[in-house]
């Protein structure tokens, strides 16, 4: 078995290829440590390595396993953060040149409860420049440059957890964490090709992570498959008394899926999955803007569910998406950041609109705000009543493959644009896959997501794992990457 | 991470500013994929964390955008803005304006209060 076939392994077959004494962590974490270290430069997609930190975790995760001792199904498995989430040996930059030499001297919830469940930190991935918080119109958004897709290094991976998007991608991790407020988590999986998980707000702890809204931010994983999403959500959820906003939600369904996904992908079809029936809302209008490849795409994926779906159309409960989502992270951002924007260092971002979009959060109504939160409350019931008729709702992604990165976003693709699911997704709390469903122009990714209701990440990664068992298209490997 | 108290209380101090008010229009130009149509999208400027296309920039900043943005050079000397700067924020700031007047055009005004609140002591919220 080639470096190759193995770095593009789903997390449950490394599982077992450690268990079986076929490799060691050893062995794997130098295997993606020297692929992180000699393709990662290339997507603009790696921060800092952590080479010291790896080699540790890997021979503590090898002679656990010697010893009998078992951490669970990420036991020896090699991961990589988005450098917003803090972790020790390494600066945690944000993205953000104001912040290049920020040290922190403890892990995140999220990267310790990784490193107690016996996963290898490879390193600190890209992202854009304080999340994207202080606005961008460029994927040339960070310090690090503008990170690319795998699949062409002509397009951008998307934002803002870039580099977890693009190392999965391109099977230098095995896995990644990332991070949304409003998208993050989901665009750079829909632009790489990959699957990520967006939790439900509270479902893992932010303590040790970049804040840019307290009530939107949101800790989630970045896989190969959907099942992989499901554990590391396993080991990175629950409650953390560092972080108030998180909680316990016992999900036996979630705990009792999370143990027979761990075994490889692919092994039963979906017709022999004692699947439910689920009710899909297919969004309505959210085809009518897209790259005729994405909705193309999003049908065939529908049918090939076939009947283990029931589709009926809905609309999204009628607020001002935009407004909200404009005056909720205007305004928490401006409280977060109101130092590097008083004292002009917000002026030094990479991209020019970060540089002066920060000021003018500091204007923005108390009183739009507070009605912005009251909408947020409206919102939540409507989706309550919404998710009586359905068990998911499903749209693409985003409208389009990645973008080019020699254009500003106001040049792209004319004639697309996005529906309001994500924003009304992130203002609602909800949880949401993103699932790659077939390639488009320029042979670049597409993707589908499904949003549910709170706390039914399990619900929909059976159902994203439904749909990847029959096309598997989570095999397919971007050239660039194959080398 | 803070607790809903110190929440609450940042996002007041965050927000303890001025009122404003104004437009900014998303005008999407025919594609030359996709079905066609121009569809005016009202987008402010306090974008989230994924892209999304910019508006078209509108003609000019508004006379009060002009003047929150020049409170704002005055009040911020450490900033250092430049006068080329302060119209750049002058137009972030028009743009954003139609946060204010979405909000003051909703007809529904009984909504629920926020569901944050300000508790008495530190400690578990429920």
């Amino acid at each position: 078995m080639s470096d190759v076939d193995i770095a593009f392994k789903p997390i449950a077959e490394l599982a077992a290829m450690l268990r079986a004494k076929q490799i060691s962590s050893l062995e794997l974490t130098q295997l993606y440590m020297a692929r992180l270290q000699r393709l990662g430069p290339k997507l603009n997609a790696l921060v800092t390595p952590m080479p010291e930190r790896a080699l540790r975790e890997a021979k503590a995760a090898d002679k656990d396993l010697s010893q009998g001792v078992d951490r669970g199904p990420l036991h020896g498995i090699p991961y990589g953060v988005k450098d917003l989430l803090a972790a020790q040996g390494a600066p945690t930059t944000w993205g953000a040149t104001p912040y290049r030499h920020q040290y922190f001297d403890y892990d995140a919830t999220a990267v310790q409860r990784l490193a107690n469940g016996g996963a290898v930190l490879l390193g600190k991935l890209a992202m854009i420049e304080l999340a994207g918080g202080m606005n961008y119109n460029q994927a040339d958004a960070s310090f690090t440059g503008p990170c690319k897709t795998p699949w062409s290094l002509q397009h951008w991976s998307g934002g803002s957890s870039s580099g977890s998007g693009s190392c999965v991608s391109a099977g230098l991790v095995a896995f990644a964490l990332g991070s949304e407020t409003s998208g993050s988590i989901l665009n750079p999986s829909s632009y790489c090709g990959v699957t990520g998980l967006r939790p439900t707000y509270g479902r893992v702890s932010r303590f040790g992570a970049m804040p840019l809204s307290w009530t939107l931010d949101k800790v989630g994983p970045i896989c190969r498959t959907a099942a992989d999403t499901l554990t590391v959500l396993g080991v990175i959820a629950g409650r953390d008394p560092k972080d108030k906003t998180s909680v316990d939600v016992p999900s036996a369904r979630l705990w009792r899926l999370t143990r027979t996904i761990t075994r490889a992908p692919g092994r039963a079809s979906a017709s022999q999955v004692d699947a439910p029936r689920w009710r899909l809302g297919l969004l309505k209008g959210s085809t009518k803007k897209t790259q005729p490849e994405v909705k193309r795409n999003l049908e065939q994926a529908l049918h090939t569910l076939g009947n283990q779906v029931t589709i009926e159309t809905v609309e999204l409960p009628n607020v001002p998406y935009d407004a909200m989502i404009g005056a909720i992270i205007a305004g928490e951002a401006a409280s977060i950041f109101r130092e590097l924007i008083e004292d002009g260092r917000v002026q030094t971002l990479t991209d020019p609109a970060g540089r002066h979009g920060g000021y003018s959060y500091l204007v923005i109504n108390a009183v739009d705000y507070i009605d912005a939160m009251r909408q947020r409350v409206v919102l939540r019931q409507q989706f309550q009543k919404l998710f009586q008729k359905v068990d998911a709702i499903v749209a693409p992604t985003f409208a389009t493959v990645a973008y080019p990165i020699d254009l500003t976003f106001d040049k792209v693709y004319p004639g697309t644009a996005e529906t309001n699911l994500v924003e009304a997704g992130n203002l609602a709390g909800l949880p949401a896959i993103s699932i790659p469903s077939g390639f488009g122009l320029h042979h670049l990714p597409t993707a589908m997501t499904f949003v549910g209701p709170p706390f039914s990440e399990a619900d929909l990664v059976e159902l994203g794992r439904l749909y990847q068992e029959q096309t598997r298209l989570y095999t397919r490997r971007p050239p660039f990457a194959t080398v | 991470m803070p607790s809903r108290r110190v929440f609450l209380k940042n996002a007041a101090v965050a927000a303890a500013a001025l009122s404003t008010s104004a437009i900014a229009a998303a005008q999407l130009a025919q594609g030359e994929t996709a079905a066609a149509a121009t569809s005016p999208k009202a987008t402010p400027r306090a974008v989230p964390a994924a892209p999304r296309p910019s508006p078209t920039p509108s003609p000019g900043p508004s006379k009060l955008a002009r003047e929150l943005a020049g409170s704002l050079q005055r009040d911020l000397p450490a900033a250092h803005l430049s006068d080329s700067m302060t119209e750049k924020i002058a137009s972030d700031i028009n743009d954003n304006l139609v946060i204010n007047k979405t909000f003051r055009n909703q007809k529904n005004r009984a909504l629920p209060p926020p569901d944050f609140m300000f508790v008495a002591e530190e400690g578990e919220q429920a």
